[in-house]
């Protein structure tokens, strides 16, 4: 190796992790950055078709789905705020109390895929396919579904991950950055509900 | 950390979340209002645009990380999110032949 190289590896291999951060929470970033995209290129759709649409439908009653989504709201909040504690606990070193907070939070995850499926079970029992609209506009079969069951794999996606991540913080495998990083994903998810509830079930609720 | 700061993380976590509740029920209350579509889509909008500041700065910490990372993420998300709203006169040329047209 001639001192060049050995003058360019050094530095690549002390060089500042950028913004101050560990690489794989600017991972989870990265990932939160381009799904922020993803999301939004469906809800701008999402509304296109709304808004191109003389018949669009107004189907959701007071009770049960506003209430019910609104319980969904509260399930996912909750759970965001678990997600708080966990990595509070993890900062302090409460590997016990942490993963507790985590698991708490999973298992509301599972609450809400549980509630929502029943929803969806609902939807699809008055004649909601991805083709088809028995209140007008076929459109809106395909776009709710398309929204909503993109977050609900999300969700899925983040139970499965924070169970993994707790047991794993239990046990002294993950530490925790970990937590934290699975925080902000969880969070992320919490956000994108925040803007799928006005835009899909408050706009199309039966005043 | 310190207790001090431990303790108030701990509140302002709390706080947060109860914002976060009483936005919800406020959201509730505008869907329900009797006022004009565009109306209550702005109004539920701008508690939306609140909950998701509110999540991002604090719940997610972004507030504690670098200036230059919220800037650099801003940067790359915000201007593509704004410009993506040109969609919309087109929307409404579908339906009315006519963008914006009331």
């Amino acid at each position: 190796m001639n001192p060049q190289d050995a003058v360019v590896d050094a530095r690549t291999e002390h060089e500042m992790s950028p913004f101050a951060m560990p690489s794989k929470k600017l991972l989870m970033w990265l990932f939160i950055a381009s799904d922020i995209v993803t999301f939004a290129v469906l809800f701008y759709g999402y509304g296109y078709l709304r808004n191109s649409s003389s018949n669009w439908p107004t189907p959701f009653q007071f009770s049960p789905t506003i209430l019910r989504v609104m319980g969904l709201t509260a399930i996912l909040v909750t759970g965001g705020f678990f997600m708080t504690n966990a990595v509070h606990e993890a900062n302090l070193n409460n590997r016990r109390s942490g993963a507790r907070w985590m698991g708490l939070a999973a298992l509301l995850g599972v609450l809400f895929i549980a509630i929502h499926m029943q929803e969806w079970r609902q939807l699809i029992n008055e004649g909601l396919t991805l083709s088809h609209s028995p209140w007008g506009a076929n459109q809106f079969g395909s776009a709710f579904f398309l929204l909503t069951g993109l977050h609900v794999l999300h969700v899925l996606a983040g139970v499965l991950a924070l169970g993994i991540v707790a047991i794993g913080y239990r046990r002294g495998r993950c530490d925790a950055m970990d937590v934290e990083i699975w925080s902000l994903y969880w969070q992320f998810v919490e956000v994108v509900w925040i803007i799928l509830v006005p835009m899909v079930y408050l706009l199309n609720a039966k005043v | 950390m310190n207790p001090d700061a431990t303790q108030r993380r701990g509140k302002a976590a709390l706080s947060v979340y109860l914002v976060m509740l009483v936005s919800f029920a406020l959201q509730l209350c505008v869907a329900y209002s009797r006022v004009s579509v565009r109306q209550r889509a702005s109004e539920m909008f701008t508690l939306t645009a609140l909950q998701a500041v509110l999540v991002f700065l604090f719940s997610m910490r972004l507030l504690q990380e670098r200036r230059v990372f919220l800037i650099a993420l801003t940067l790359s998300c915000v201007p593509l999110l704004i410009v993506m709203n040109a969609i919309w006169t087109d929307s409404f040329r579908i339906l009315r032949l006519a963008p914006w047209h009331n």
